[in-house]
């Protein structure tokens, strides 16, 4: 053998370790993004693994099908894996949410990235067949493979994804695929059909994965997965909103369209606030009506009083009353509270429910999301609180979640207000929910009792009777102001909320 | 296949999915009664069927309602009838699977306090109430909720209808200036101490130079006022299309100034300007209205020729449940029809009827799974855009409180303002479905492109003479002075467009007002 062809095959042999270095990088990719999307990473890696392998076996058996021009196919199909395996991540993490069968894609992209992988090899194979002794030939090409996926599986958890993070290392690999068919490329400029498309291809796909390297950091922020910092244990999406919960260690956070709803580590001060003065203040406590807070955690707390006969539930996503009466680890945190036989869950729409009510409840718990847009806004009304005091007993109380007294003072007062705007006594209140930072509550009623008249239950890890009154006290920064009705033709509230959120975000 | 085939046949494909987007929707015309044309037929089958009453009322429409809810209680035997299958005249409503619809009229502006006669039917339809100091609380489910009114202007959807972003600092000062003239008209009384502008306008002052303004175009009279700005113009266009379907170079500075200084019912807890609104329009209103009717409209029911005799008018009918003839002998007869129908039914007093120029309009009610949005304020009531054939749209669902429902429909308004209203009528009896899609098409991917995909249905309603056009003279009423002998037969008239204004205000008055005559003449009788 001459001094060329022993470079050629140099070459081709360092392209056989790249690729496959890259082939296993990209199923380590998407078995990391489907396992950091879809929670349960050992069912995410091991069907990735599965769909990536048996891909690559109907890529090896369509290369029969190649019969002449070899180089220029190898050439062509390094541009694909590049290009496929390079913007996998991004596509990824961009259509998590914009998509209805994550999965399929999913499943799609890496079938693809097989099929092409699985091309490389036999074609190579095929190339240098006729200038190796064939057991030489397969020693050497499987010895570089093999070789190739040690290093990938050895830096992909110690440098790539510490250092450079999922999108930059697919793009990375992407253009090493790349790079490959440039130097095969350059090489047998005259062995290859079509120069003037084939360089065209290459520019184009270089500068594409180049500017996916570059512009990765934009990419990920405009995808969803950036907002948590947690690792992502379930995603889902209702006709209403999306669902997310993360994970790390043993704090479990829910949010909501990408707001967070609560976070285990300090959700106890919320909703120990949010039941238990109402609850200790009120002179009957036979029926109880929740509105909202179809994750059981107000339930939780509800079901400490023996007293309470029956806990009504309404919450308009069935999604979240599955979910929470279904998955372990929240059937842990609200103690099953959705299972109970007390409880009744109804998943319709509370203004409708409320409206067409004819029972009267003892407790009522309003537990809306914040009153950010002209759809929730309506449910902070005094049409809406005129329907809440119809449906309360004579000596009822209502609790209402009412957004940051210290972000939002103006939103926080007005909800105050319309409460009062429809003859209902009130008592505001606030506590500090570390994740949440000041949070305001109000107590409304047609009357409203001066102390308890119920001792709180055991077990109890905030709230005492002793911090109700230090919980009603306001400093400066949080005091009482003076603010428009909510009204259903005004709608004041969604505009001082939206006001005062965007100035502190 | 060669590679370029391949490649030309993907772009053709994707050209061709293109041009049918959209193809799925199903198009079709509102159920028309069969009896609409046969008033056009000249000749008739004689009666087979006869029948005598003290009073027979044509017409269940707003002014036919008010008329037969005050007669309701009577003990006199009276015959309602109405050619359509639906009551409600322009505002009648539907409803499909999604939910209620306007077929035309779809508010009502919250009402001059001292009107006490319409505050009277509010309450008793539910929605007012309480009083409190003396002002009326409005029911809060039908006030309009807020965001009431969006206005799309160079591709962003901005609040409010009148338009305050991307315009120039001179057009923003003559808008402004405009709202000063029209506060001054709203506070304006004439020397006999009537408002300048108000509702029913037989309550307006009879000033002369309130009159005067009647004798030319409001563009005429804009621009006298020095008003030049284009935005300015192009929301009064909108404005004037909204309200009288014509452009304000049709219609009567005094109709055009009145849209907007006749509006000052105080309430409570509502401004002035704030509108009462419901799913099926004012389709509430009527429901309300018959609901205290004692007697109930017989349907499909048209009357087709009048002889007026003496306190025995005899009124040829066709009945198209029965497809029978029907001959009916009423000592008094209220004529709840438009004066167009009037003229057909009693050519020998032609001259009693006003001339109007009716403008047609067609109105479309399109089922959407949801509305995929464009920049700017979210889904309000009433959506609309300057300088396109239509006005834009109301969504019909707003008034629901399912906060998460996404499904609605969206009422779109389409007024045909051409010079010749004929011709245009005409035009628009001539288009297809199809036809009707491409209009539509053509306005909704204005603001919402994409929209084909989310449509489910659309629903086409055509109204041949929707409303008359208020030109310059339109309070100079002729015909009124004829009236006088037609009364003298027993037959009064019942009608927005005695008024030249289609609104719910003129009808119910009129209504009402036939209602006590028609008493009178009992009572003495």
């Amino acid at each position: 053998m001459d001094k060329s062809e022993n470079r050629f095959h140099l070459l081709l042999l360092i392209s056989v370790f790249v690729v496959a270095t890259c082939g296993l990088i990209y199923e380590l990719i998407a078995g990391t993004v489907a396992s950091y999307l879809l929670g349960d990473s050992v069912t995410q890696f091991s069907t990735i693994i599965g769909t990536y392998l048996f891909s690559m076996g109907i890529g090896s058996w369509l290369s029969r099908f190649f019969k002449s021009n070899l180089l220029s196919w190898f050439i062509r199909i390094e541009l694909l894996v590049g290009l496929t395996g390079g913007f996998s991540s991004s596509l990824l993490f961009l259509l998590f949410n914009q998509v209805e069968s994550f999965r399929l894609v999913l499943y799609a992209l890496v079938g693809l990235t097989g099929v092409f992988v699985g091309l490389e090899i036999p074609l190579l194979m095929r190339i240098l067949k006729d200038r190796y002794e064939f057991s030489d030939l397969v020693s050497r090409v499987f010895t570089f493979d093999y070789i190739g996926a040690l290093l990938a599986s050895l830096i992909f958890p110690l440098v790539l994804i510490p250092y450079l993070g999922l999108l930059k290392t697919s793009f990375l690999f992407g253009i090493l695929n790349v790079l490959v068919a440039w130097l095969l490329f350059e090489k047998f400029k005259s062995d290859v059909q079509g120069k003037r498309i084939m360089q065209w291809m290459l520019i184009f796909s270089t500068a594409a994965l180049l500017g996916g390297f570059v512009f990765s950091e934009r990419i990920m922020r405009t995808s969803e997965s950036l907002a948590y910092a947690d690792k992502v244990i379930y995603a889902g999406s209702s006709p209403y909103q999306r669902l997310v919960l993360t994970r790390n260690n043993s704090d479990i956070k829910l949010f909501l369209n990408g707001n967070l709803q609560f976070s285990s580590a300090d959700e106890y001060r919320y909703h120990e606030a949010l039941v238990h003065p109402a609850c200790t203040y009120s002179k009957q406590l036979n029926r109880v009506l929740v509105l909202g807070g179809g994750d059981g955690l107000a339930v939780r707390e509800l079901l400490r009083y023996p007293e309470i006969k029956s806990i009504q539930l309404v919450d308009l996503d069935p999604m979240m009353t599955k979910l929470f009466s279904s998955n372990p680890l929240l059937l842990e945190l609200n103690k099953q509270a959705l299972k109970h036989p007390k409880v009744t869950i109804n998943n319709t729409d509370a203004f409708t429910w409320l409206r067409t009510c004819s029972i009267q409840f003892d407790l009522i718990l309003i537990d809306f999301p914040d009153p950010s847009n002209y759809s929730i806004g309506k449910l902070y009304s005094t049409t809406f609180y005129k329907e809440l005091k119809r449906c309360l007993s004579k000596d009822g109380l209502a609790v209402i979640q009412s957004t940051s007294p210290f972000v939002a003072p103006k939103s926080f007062w007005c909800i105050n207000q319309t409460l009062n705007e429809v003859g209902l006594a009130t008592q505001p209140f606030h506590i500090y929910v570390p994740s949440f930072g000041e949070w305001g509550y109000v107590l409304a009623g047609h009357t409203i009792g001066s102390s308890p008249v119920r001792p709180i239950p055991t077990g109890l890890r905030f709230y005492t009777p002793e911090s109700f009154a230090q919980m009603c006290w306001f400093p400066t920064d949080m005091m009482e102001r003076q603010t428009d009705v909510n009204r259903l033709n005004n709608q004041v509230l969604v505009h001082y909320f939206e006001k005062e959120w965007s100035v502190y975000n | 296949m060669k590679r370029r085939d391949f490649l030309l046949g993907t772009f053709g494909l994707g050209l061709l999915a293109q041009a049918c987007k959209g193809n799925h929707i199903p198009v079709r015309f509102e159920s028309q009664s069969p009896t609409a044309h046969k008033l056009r037929q000249q000749q008739h089958a004689a009666p087979s069927k006869f029948r005598s009453c003290e009073l027979l009322v044509i017409g269940a429409g707003i002014a036919g309602l008010a008329c037969m809810r005050k007669l309701s209680g009577s003990t006199k035997n009276i015959i309602w009838i109405e050619s359509e299958q639906a009551i409600g005249g322009n505002s009648a409503w539907k409803q499909n699977s999604i939910g209620k619809y306007p077929l035309g009229a779809h508010y009502l502006p919250v009402p001059d306090e001292r009107d006490a006669e319409l505050l009277q039917f509010l309450t008793e339809a539910g929605c007012i109430t309480a009083w409190k100091d003396g002002l009326p609380v409005y029911n809060e489910y039908h006030l309009c909720q807020d965001p009431e009114e969006r206005l799309f202007y160079d591709g962003y959807w901005q609040e409010g209808l009148v338009p305050s972003f991307g315009i120039g600092p001179e057009d923003a000062s003559e808008i402004k200036r405009f709202f000063e003239q029209v506060n001054h008209f709203k506070q304006k009384k004439g020397k006999d101490g009537k408002d300048w502008f108000c509702l029913p306008i037989r309550k307006c002052s009879n000033d002369e130079d309130a009159r005067a303004l009647d004798n030319l175009s409001f563009e005429a009279d804009l621009r006298n006022r020095g008003f030049s700005s284009k935005a300015l113009f192009m929301y009064l266009d909108y404005c004037c299309k909204d309200d009288y379907g014509c452009r304000p170079d049709q219609l009567s500075a005094w109709a055009g100034w009145h849209y907007f200084a006749a509006r000052k019912g105080r309430s409570a807890n509502a401004s002035s300007g704030d509108v009462l609104t419901w799913p099926e329009g004012n389709g509430f209103l009527v429901n309300a209205l018959l609901k205290q009717c004692t007697i109930q409209p017989e349907t499909g029911v048209v009357a087709l020729s009048i002889s007026a005799e003496n306190k025995s008018n005899k009124v040829l009918i066709w009945n198209s449940k029965t497809a029978e003839y029907e001959l009916i002998t009423c000592s008094q007869l209220v004529l709840a029809t438009p004066q167009f129908v009037n003229k057909k039914l009693l050519p020998a007093h032609a001259n009693a009827f006003r001339n109007w120029d009716y403008s047609p309009w067609m109105v479309a009610n399109i089922s959407m799974k949801r509305v995929p949005e464009t920049k700017g304020m979210p889904l309000s009531w009433d959506n609309v855009w300057l300088g396109k054939k239509s006005l834009g749209y109301v969504n019909a669902g707003h008034q629901l409180l399912n906060p998460f429902e996404s499904k609605t429909i969206l009422s779109l308004y389409f007024p045909l303002c051409g010079d010749n209203s004929k011709e245009k009528r005409k035009q628009a009896h001539s288009y297809s479905e199809s036809d009707w899609k491409k209009w539509i098409a053509d306005e909704l991917s204005y603001a919402h492109p994409g929209w084909e995909d989310y449509c489910s249905e659309i629903a086409i309603h055509l109204w041949g003479h929707a409303m008359p056009k208020p030109r310059p003279g339109f309070l100079t009423d002729e015909a009124f002075k004829q009236q006088e002998l037609l009364a003298q037969h027993g037959i009064v008239l019942a009608h927005s467009d005695l008024s030249g204004l289609s609104l719910f205000e003129e009808a119910f008055h009129a209504g009402n007002e036939a209602a006590h005559h028609i008493q009178q003449i009992w009572n003495n009788g």
